[in-house]
């Protein structure tokens, strides 16, 4: 692959890579940080990149390989761990919680991390199945499965946040 | 719609029906009953409007930088001096090359050159001079020719003539 098929087939899924990385590390800075060194990597194996037939799906499953290896790496460390659950949060998003969506983003993030990837790469990428499943090396039916707990899990957390909102508004 | 959203929770819906719904919770009629959800459908399309906070740099064929390039005029130049300087030291001693013209040292080639040509044509000029009187030579010579023949055969008529007396 030369450098003009590689600007053209992987600089053109830098946002997609870096939502991706932002979904996993969550954290955009990470995640700029996660895009630029995988970019790197293809660049060096550039010549192997003729072999493969789904370029962008095979940079996505990079992408989240290496995110992955971040969390692992940061864990060995004892650094803060990249995963967290954000069941408490911090005064920025307190003052992100006045917006809604901003809320549901929050909860997505709190997700697992292969269902918060799998949402997003179909809800927000609206990736095919197949794709996602190429991507995350999982069946068809695991992905769905999957996705089906993800989507289930942020129904109940709406509705238990509307759940809330109401009380709130009656008692006050 | 309801039927719809039961089979989006449960991962059973098709991308153009997943298409379907978000069209439809980003327009004003939403029921009340779907409220809650319109939220989450908001943040998926809002999400894939997030950029790279830094967009990838484009790889480029790999370019001599305007640094090296100096670099290696530099370099050129060092060396092409130094063979220049060493061609000089080293360049034969023109002061050996020269003519002595009417008792002057001539060091110019061209001069010298020009001055041997004309001396040249004046020696060719005199050669031919001198050769002409040995034109008018031979052509004594063969008007002569004919006289010769007259004392060759007066000779043989002499010869014959003894021969008659001896008989």
């Amino acid at each position: 692959m030369d450098s003009k098929q590689f600007n053209t087939q992987i600089l053109t899924l830098s946002d997609k890579l870096f939502r991706l990385a932002k979904s996993i590390l969550r954290n955009a800075d990470a995640a700029q940080d996660a895009v630029q060194e995988l970019s790197m990597k293809l660049w060096e194996k550039r010549d192997h990149l003729d072999e493969v037939e789904n370029v962008p799906g095979f940079a996505m499953r990079a992408m989240r390989n290496h995110c992955l290896d971040t969390i692992r790496q940061q864990r060995d460390e004892d650094e803060l761990p990249a995963e967290f659950e954000q069941k408490e949060l911090n005064p920025h998003q307190q003052t992100e919680q006045k917006d809604m969506v901003a809320r549901v983003r929050i909860m997505i993030d709190n997700l697992p991390e292969l269902q918060r990837t799998i949402i997003r790469m179909r809800d927000v990428e609206g990736m095919e199945i197949s794709e996602i499943a190429y991507i995350t090396t999982l069946t068809e039916n695991a992905v769905t499965v999957n996705l089906s707990r993800a989507r289930q899990k942020i129904r109940e957390k709406i509705l238990n946040e509307q759940k809330r909102v109401e009380e709130t508004v009656w008692k006050g | 719609m309801n039927e719809l959203l039961e089979k989006y929770f449960s991962a059973a819906t098709t991308l153009e029906e997943e298409n379907e719904l978000k069209q439809y919770f980003a327009s004003k009629n939403i029921a009340k009953e779907h409220e809650p959800y319109r939220t989450l459908f908001v943040a998926f399309t809002d999400e894939l409007t997030e950029k790279a906070t830094e967009p990838l740099k484009k790889v480029v064929p790999k370019q001599r930088s305007i640094k090296r390039i100096w670099m290696n005029a530099f370099a050129y130049s060092g060396i092409a001096a130094t063979i220049l300087i060493a061609l000089w030291i080293q360049r034969p001693n023109q002061t050996e090359n020269y003519a002595v013209v009417a008792g002057n040292r001539i060091e110019d080639p061209e001069y010298v050159q020009e001055y041997t040509e004309k001396k040249l044509n004046k020696v060719n000029a005199i050669l031919h001079r001198s050769m002409r009187p040995t034109k008018s030579i031979e052509t004594v010579r063969q008007s002569l020719q004919p006289m010769q023949k007259i004392a060759e055969t007066r000779q043989r008529l002499e010869e014959i003539e003894n021969n008659i007396q001896f008989k």
